[in-house]
């Protein structure tokens, strides 16, 4: 019973996970960057849900109708401000500003909400649906729906549309994207604005779901990490794949190990896959 | 002239790679570059796509001046390149590789009706259609890239190297199809190591030799000895 409890809190958990990550994954893909702010960004999204919350009782469900565009504007802004001036000098140097973003971010979090843990109530807060005989909270099942539908979304877009194929072809291979008239910057610079909008459509949600302190940015940032080295860090079934596996690890090892070593499964099985995979993972980390 | 190109110097740092080159290209012609590894050609291809920034000297086309075009903007006027070493889209499918060669088109008949006249005309490519680009040989790829560079309907196409690396049997059919693309009366600039090929396909030459326009004219004036100098001194 215990272990239903587990997989389905892990499916749950891994989806949303997965989602946060496919906007990591899609600025590794085409920029190769690995956006060290990815959790901080996706913490201003849930501040700003507890702000409209707070001042204007608005619901964050609703609220990430307008933060998800908000977000996407400063992905778009980040890029084209901060990393493309940077980028093609030493690979360190945009991991180090990507960093330094996020304890500026923490910082100012910390400055203006003090380091209590905060939460947003939604409509759904506090009510609890059963699912295979375990109890769920309504609000981890909507943030589970709302991922699945935005990588569903964005699976589709990548596969089937001209968007998805520009996206493709420049992460692929930017010259011959340049030689075919693809706009590339703009292409780089819409990656972010979706990898980041990403996390406006669910981290107001999130707010009730997850622990919001002003640190947490870095934890989520490697968490995603882990998700998408274990994924492989290039297609979406991939980071589906990752986000489950790293779910399960999570929510297994909370139920059946002591204390808070459950909270070191994920990093037990990203050393589990280096170990047993490290070729094949690091081939797909550096390109072909 | 379609392609002007006037006293073109260019490099990378302190490195002049070519300096004051000029050529020039008419419309219907077919005109090669020839010359050693490091004599400049890439390079003069990418200046000329926009690439890579000109540091003296002016490339103009139809009559405007591109010298500061955007590599889109030179696109869009129908100047379109295959690169050396093909770089097809190797995670995406041939018709996917052909469908992003057609952006210039838009995204809509006027496109697909392209990629089915791509089709008739190189039966080899719709048997592949479905295929990853990545997997597939280096004469197949190289005819996915040219097919490619065609879909733009381009009105000059510059070809750099489009023999290095294949078979002397794929060389054969790219020697082919790229006859009957001059045949239609397409523009054409090729880069090209391999003398044969330029002689069978082009009408006149420039020769680089270290950055610099060495010699220049008809194919067949283009004398042996010239050539000789050009690539072994």
């Amino acid at each position: 019973m215990l272990f239903v409890a587990g997989i389905v809190q892990g499916i749950v958990l891994g989806i949303i996970l997965a989602l946060v990550t496919s906007g990591m994954t899609l600025i590794y893909r085409v920029t190769g960057i690995i956006n060290f702010a990815h959790g901080s960004l996706m913490a201003i999204a849930m501040y700003l849900a507890f702000d409209l919350k707070r001042y204007w009782n608005v619901d964050p469900l609703l609220a990430s109708l307008a933060i998800a565009p908000l977000m996407a504007a400063v992905g778009w802004a980040l890029f084209w401000g901060l990393i493309r001036p940077i980028r093609r000098q030493h690979h360190l140097l945009t991991i180090q500003v990507l960093l330094g973003l996020s304890f500026v971010i923490e910082a100012l979090l910390l400055m203006r909400y003090g380091a209590d843990m905060r939460s947003a109530e939604n409509i759904f807060s506090g009510k609890f649906v059963t699912v295979l005989g375990v109890g769920i909270e309504v609000t981890r099942v909507v943030a589970f729906l709302l991922s699945l539908i935005g990588l569903t979304a964005l699976g589709i877009a990548l596969r089937y549309s001209d968007w998805g194929r520009r996206l493709r072809a420049t992460a692929a291979d930017e010259l011959a994207a340049y030689l075919v008239g693809i706009p590339v910057l703009r292409v780089e610079a819409w990656t972010w604005g979706v990898g980041i909008g990403v996390l406006g459509l669910v981290g107001p949600v999130l707010a009730d779901v997850f622990k919001m302190t002003p640190d947490m940015g870095l934890r989520y940032a490697i968490l995603a990490l882990v998700v998408l080295i274990i994924g492989g860090g290039r297609t979406m079934a991939g980071t589906i794949v990752g986000g489950l596996l790293v779910g399960f690890a999570e929510t297994l090892g909370l139920l059946y190990l002591p204390g808070s070593y459950g909270g070191l499964m994920p990093y037990a099985l990203l050393a589990a896959v280096l170990l047993l995979n490290p070729a094949a993972v690091l081939a797909k980390m550096h390109g072909r | 002239m379609l392609l002007d190109v006037q006293e073109l110097t260019a490099g990378y740092g302190k490195v002049a790679v070519l300096r004051e080159v000029s050529l020039g290209v008419a419309a219907g012609e077919c005109v090669a570059v020839l010359g050693a590894n490091n004599a400049g050609k890439s390079t003069l291809l990418k200046v000329i796509s926009g690439l890579m920034p000109a540091r003296r000297g002016k490339v103009l086309f139809d009559g405007a001046d591109i010298t500061a075009d955007s590599p889109r903007g030179r696109v869009a006027r129908g100047i379109i390149q295959i690169p050396e070493g093909r770089h097809v889209f190797p995670d995406l499918t041939v018709e996917e590789n052909l469908l992003m060669g057609g952006l210039r088109l838009g995204a809509g008949k006027r496109r697909r009706t392209k990629l089915a006249e791509i089709y008739e005309t190189f039966p080899p490519l719709p048997p592949m259609r479905t295929r990853q680009a990545g997997t597939l040989s280096g004469g197949e790829q190289q005819l996915v890239a040219i097919a490619r560079g065609l879909m733009a309907v381009p009105r000059i196409l510059l070809l750099d190297e489009p023999s290095l690396g294949l078979s002397p049997v794929a060389i054969d059919r790219v020697l082919e199809v790229l006859l009957t693309i001059r045949d239609t009366g397409t523009t054409m600039l090729v880069i090209e190591q391999n003398a044969q090929v330029c002689f069978d396909l082009c009408s006149r030459g420039y020769v680089l030799r270290r950055g610099q326009v060495v010699t220049a004219g008809k194919m067949e004036k283009l004398s042996t000895e010239e050539l000789k100098r050009a690539y072994f001194s």
